[in-house]
This record gives C-alpha cells, sequence and structure tokens, in this order.
C-alpha cells in the first residue's frame, strides 16, 4: 500500500520472498543442465540450457495457477499470493531466455530474419506431427510480455482493475498456447513418457485445484438470504463472527463482509479496491480490515482507508437483534460511515 | 464487482477444459513413430574427440 507509485515497495518480505525464488531458480537450472551433462553427454550446452529455461518457466507457470486456488482453499497459502506478480516477471524471464536461446540456435545462421523464420522456416501447419510448434511459442511469450510489463500497480491503476484482471486472465491463453507448444514439439521427439506424464499430470491437478475453488465460492453465492419489509437480510448469531474476523455472505449477487470487533459489527464490501482481493478473509488489525492479499487497510465504520491513503469501499447498514446481525441488503456509496452495531445492545433491549 | 470476473474465469475454465486434453490427446496421438536404430551407424566414429 502506497500513496506514490514505486518501481518496487521492498519491504522484507519481498525480499525473502525473492531471494528465495531467485536461489530455487538457480539450483533448478544448475541441478537441470548438471544433471542433463552427465545422462546426455552428447548434448550442447546450448540444448541443455534451452531445456533448462523452458522446462522451469512451465514449471513456475503451474506454480502461479496453482496459487489463486490453493488460497481460496487453504489461507495457509496466502503468503504465495503476496508477491505473485514477482512469480510472474520471473516466468517471463526465464521464457524470455528460452525463447532468445532457442532462435538464435535454430533460427539465426539462415538468411532470413530470424523472428521470420520461426514461422515460415516450417510451414507444415496442416501437419500435428510436424507443425512449426515454435509459433506457439512465440504467442505464449507475447501474452506473457504484455502481462509482466503491465504487472506495475501504475497500469493497475489506470487501467482499472476490472480491465487489469481481464488483460491477466490472459494467462490461460499463454497457458494453452504452451501445452500445445510442447505437445507439438519437445514431446513428438521425446523416447521417455515422464514428460508427457509430468505435462498431462499438472495440467489435470491446476484444473482439478480451480474447480474445487469454484465450488467453494459457489457455495457462499448460492445460500438463500432474503431481506425482511424493512430491507435487513439476517446474516447469523453475533457469537459466530471470530473477533477481529468476518464472515462473507452474498446479497444481490455482491459479496460482502461482517466485521466483528469487539462488541461492534460493521459490514462493508469484500471486494478490496486494490485487486479484488476478499477483505473477509483478512483480519483486523491496528483498527483496520487488512486486505489477505497485499495488505491494503479499510476503516470497519466507513470503508475508508486511513490517511494518507484514498481508497473506499462501499459500506452497509448493520443492527444486532437479539443475537442475530442484520445487514441491510443495499450498499451505500463508497466511504459512507455507518455506526457501527452494538452486540451488547441486545441485552438494553432485552432489559 | 467480481461477478463478472468469476463468469468469465468460468467460461475460461471450461473452454480450457475442453480444448486441452484434446490438444494433448491428439498430439500425442499424431507423433510419430520413432525412427529404428541403425547398426551400422558408430556415433563414436562420427563424434571424433568429443567425449
Amino acid at each position: 500500500m502506497s500513496v506514490q507509485y514505486q518501481a518496487i515497495g521492498w519491504n522484507r518480505q519481498k525480499r525473502i520472498y525473492d531471494s528465495t525464488l531467485a536461489a530455487v531458480i538457480l539450483l533448478y537450472l544448475a541441478l537441470f543442465a548438471g544433471l542433463g551433462a552427465v545422462v546426455h553427454p552428447n548434448a550442447t550446452i546450448e540444448t541443455l540450457l534451452i531445456r533448462a529455461f523452458g522446462t522451469a518457466a512451465l514449471l513456475l507457470l503451474h506454480v502461479i495457477l496453482s496459487i489463486g486456488p490453493l488460497c481460496r482453499l487453504d489461507r495457509r497459502f496466502l503468503p504465495l499470493l503476496y508477491n505473485r506478480r514477482h512469480l510472474g516477471v520471473t516466468m517471463f524471464t526465464l521464457a524470455l531466455a528460452h525463447g532468445v536461446f532457442a532462435i538464435v540456435q535454430f533460427h539465426a545462421l539462415g538468411d532470413v530474419n530470424p523472428l521470420v523464420s520461426v514461422f515460415v522456416g516450417n510451414t507444415r501447419y496442416a501437419s500435428l506431427a510436424d507443425f512449426p510448434f515454435q509459433s506457439l511459442g512465440f504467442f505464449a511469450l507475447l501474452i506473457l510480455f504484455v502481462m509482466a510489463a503491465t504487472s506495475h500497480d501504475f497500469w493497475l491503476h489506470n487501467l482499472s482493475t476490472p480491465v487489469w484482471k481481464r488483460l491477466h486472465m490472459l494467462v490461460y491463453a499463454a497457458y494453452a498456447f504452451l501445452i500445445a507448444h510442447v505437445t507439438l514439439g519437445a514431446l513428438q521427439s521425446e523416447t521417455s513418457p515422464i514428460l508427457a506424464i509430468v505435462l498431462g499430470g499438472g495440467r489435470i491437478t491446476i484444473q482439478k485445484m480451480h474447480v474445487a475453488a469454484a465450488l467453494r465460492e459457489r457455495r457462499i453465492d448460492e445460500a438463500p438470504k432474503t431481506a425482511g419489509r424493512d430491507g435487513f437480510v439476517e446474516v447469523c448469531d453475533a457469537s459466530k463472527i471470530p473477533e477481529n474476523r468476518a464472515i462473507v455472505i452474498s446479497l444481490a449477487g455482491e459479496r460482502v463482509a461482517v466485521f466483528r470487533y469487539g462488541d461492534r459489527i460493521s459490514a462493508i464490501s469484500n471486494v478490496c479496491r486494490h485487486q479484488g482481493g476478499p477483505l473477509g478473509e483478512g483480519r483486523i488489525i491496528d483498527g483496520c480490515v487488512t486486505c489477505p492479499w497485499h495488505g491494503y487497510q479499510y476503516l470497519p465504520d466507513s470503508g475508508c482507508s486511513p490517511p494518507p491513503f484514498t481508497e473506499k469501499v462501499p459500506t452497509y447498514r448493520t443492527r444486532v437483534i437479539d443475537g442475530k446481525v442484520l445487514v441491510h441488503a443495499s450498499p451505500l456509496p463508497p466511504g459512507t460511515p455507518v455506526e457501527p452495531a452494538q452486540i451488547d445492545q441486545v441485552a438494553r433491549l432485552r432489559a | 464487482m467480481t461477478q463478472p470476473l468469476r463468469k468469465l474465469h468460468l467460461r475460461v475454465m471450461i473452454a480450457l477444459a475442453v480444448l486441452l486434453p484434446a490438444a494433448f490427446v491428439a498430439g500425442l496421438a499424431a507423433r510419430n513413430p520413432p525412427a529404428p536404430a541403425n547398426p551400422q551407424i558408430r556415433w563414436e566414429a562420427l563424434l571424433g574427440d568429443r567425449p
């Protein structure tokens, strides 16, 4: 969370995250090239590097695509999500190294522009077995470049969150291009079944995780909530909401996070202004609702970020009657202050 | 606010669930059989000084 743009808002967690990432990738590249040289002594270092960079990028893409659903299914994975954009840019860099090495190795020594050669060096586009698979990798790399180039908060704010999210959903198109690239490329000449098993298994695992996360989300949206005559919807017993945490409900298709802090109840939109993160899965820290994705904060009774920040989310009117929490179905404009409902007012009413 | 994105995500997932297995299986099925080993070729001789 920052009031001005910085290239990278470094902090201790990001340094640990990136150092670990760099160490794991360097170790992988060294092991791949080293073991590859032992197992395939006739392979050139260029070939080993092309494969090392390519497999590292593909593995990292699988990790990146797994983080979203994993965080929906288990909060312990949330630290991985915090810096996912650095993973994406790193994956693009690895893919770029793979592409550049491959183009230099296989397309740079002719009399045709190497980039043109990727598309015209082999024109058997009608054949699956001999398909010019490099072109598929090129399109995937193009998408990854657009995503890496727009991964900064500058683009997130200027494109708006929905547009930025849609743009970054192109990662699935890049993934499809890469699966086709490997299937019609490396797998065509690979005699060992290991690569096919790993690639097929990875795809199935990712799709299963997304389905599991989607089913979990659907349960929230499908839980019936009907408003009374006064427009208020009964949510749950106040005691069911953990201290400084929230429960998430769906009202007229929109997610609402209902927080309890001390003897007060407040409700705000569940959607963080930053990247649409689930505020209701965060906690109240230092008196502020804190998004579990990147730490954006909002005051629970006004939906406003504390000064000097300017983000605002819609608020909802709340009541507590006979220990039951009620939330009005209509949102108030972002940043509208709402008096929190008092839990102990029940006792007063009963008295 | 996130409903349209979730719907788009669902459609993308359904498309991938159809396309990716089809592409994967078709690609594997189209593989050319590996060339049989030629006993007449002695790779050690072709490699020269390389280890």
